[in-house]
């Protein structure tokens, strides 16, 4: 186990994204490839299908299961909010919770949306971030994708940690693990033709995908970093057509 | 007579100047100029599903006539810039433009039709302005947020440098897969140009 930490620990010593210059920290490529290739034909092969039969629901099922999921997740945003000391959006998600699986039955209608409380996702990965964990090296995990080292080890806690897990521990395993197929189909369904455009259209479907991550993972710094990256490469660009 | 003509040249000269040499992309704001745009491509987007090829076409042609190529095309090739030689240029530049209008087109073709709202403008100077807008959807609840970095050229026109969908700027996507290619390939930027053109290729 102490072994296991000291790794965790050795792979978040590196920051995956340097802000100054943008370029993605990414040593494990070869392997992250190979991976990549094993998710994709999985993708392909059943996730995308299941998807496809999925998104035939009629919407407001649909929408209804969207609902559910995004209830089960509240009380970890709940908890995770505490630790990161945003108490005002734990308030919100723990309210979320309550009224959406009261009135909104069980989570399948999103009441609290109506009266204005919005959800907001975050994760360990976040908590781990507000400690002031760096974010560790570009992974991609079989069948979950792209993670960064932070949030691959905040995803597992938030796994450990989840209520769910405690209602089910006595259900078959195929049960157990339902929520989660269910939310992965779900999300793909969600996303089917983002997804098939960009591996239609990308030059490098790997990459893209880990750009697509990172920039949504980390919209702040992202944004950051690309004005003053944007800024040297105008003002090169002036210097040139000066120089031309 | 001739100095009533005279008045009435100079009171209507920016209009006049505007409308015959800047023809109609020229906008007084950011916010109308990304309306005008988002107006043409919400009509693009109303073409049934059967006529899909057909909306891709228009869509592209409006991305066309508005986006900055020169400046993407520089950008994502990220720090190879240097390496493109001048007679490169012509024919990267030509299929850069191809190429970025038919991705920009390809994938926002995706979305339904909705009702468009601009949130916020800010100016952040050298890098751009960006332009913070919304489409709501009438069978959907949630709404997309689609960004708008534009830049100011010489003339006083505005060009669209980047646009970011669902949290992610395309610009800054194609120059990390450009890089990355660039990178493994020892920054050739021929190879770059046959690996495009193969993409193009097969998206027929």
């Amino acid at each position: 186990m102490n072994k296991v930490i000291y790794i965790f620990l050795l792979l978040l010593s590196t920051t995956i994204y340097s802000y100054a210059n943008s370029e993605i920290n990414d040593p494990y490529e070869k392997s992250n490839r190979i991976i990549h290739n094993f998710n994709d034909k999985v993708d392909v092969l059943i996730l995308r299908p299941v998807s496809v039969g999925y998104s035939i629901l009629p919407n407001p099922l649909e929408e209804g299961i969207s609902n559910a999921l995004q209830n089960v997740s509240e009380p970890i945003n709940f908890t995770n909010f505490v630790f990161q000391g945003e108490i005002g959006k734990a308030f919100k998600s723990i309210s979320r919770f309550l009224i959406n699986s009261t009135i909104g039955l069980f989570g399948l209608i999103d009441v609290a949306e109506k009266i204005n409380l919005k959800k907001n996702n975050t994760d360990f990965g976040f908590t781990l971030r507000s400690w002031g964990i760096k974010e560790g090296p570009y992974l991609v995990v079989p069948f979950f994708g792209p993670r960064s080292t932070r949030h691959l080890t905040g995803s597992i806690i938030d796994m450990v940690t989840n209520p769910l897990n405690y209602l089910l521990k006595d259900e078959d395993s195929a049960i157990r693990i339902s929520p989660s197929l269910l939310y992965a189909v779900s999300a793909r369904s969600g996303n089917m033709e983002t997804i098939d455009n960009l591996r239609e259209t990308s030059i490098d479907y790997y990459t893209s995908l880990k750009s697509i991550y990172i920039q949504n993972r980390f919209s702040e710094e992202i944004n950051e970093g690309n004005d003053y990256m944007l800024d040297d490469f105008f003002q090169s660009l002036d210097e040139e057509y000066i120089n031309e | 007579m001739n100095k009533l003509i005279l008045l009435f040249f100079l009171a209507f000269f920016p209009i006049l100047y505007s409308n015959t040499v800047l023809g109609d992309s020229y906008h007084d704001s950011p916010e109308s100029y990304v309306g005008s745009i988002a107006k043409e491509t919400l009509n693009a987007l109303n073409i049934s599903e059967e006529e899909n090829d057909k909306k891709i076409e228009i869509i592209s042609q409006i991305f066309l006539s508005n986006l900055a190529i020169k400046e993407i095309s520089l950008f994502v090739l990220g720090p190879y810039r240097r390496n493109l030689k001048e007679d490169q240029k012509k024919e990267y530049f030509k299929i850069l433009k191809n190429f970025i209008s038919e991705i920009y087109s390809v994938r926002l073709a995706s979305y339904p039709s909705g009702k468009f709202k601009i949130l916020s403008t800010s100016d952040s100077g050298r890098s751009g302005i960006i332009v913070k807008t919304l489409i709501e959807f009438s069978d959907n609840p949630n709404p997309t947020k689609i960004d708008w970095r534009l830049i100011k050229k010489r003339n006083g026109e505005f060009k669209i440098f980047d646009i970011r969908v669902v949290g992610v700027w395309m610009a800054q996507e194609q120059r990390s897969t450009f890089t990355s290619f660039l990178s493994k390939n020892n920054g050739n930027i021929d190879n770059l140009i046959d690996r495009i053109k193969s993409q193009l290729k097969k998206e027929g």
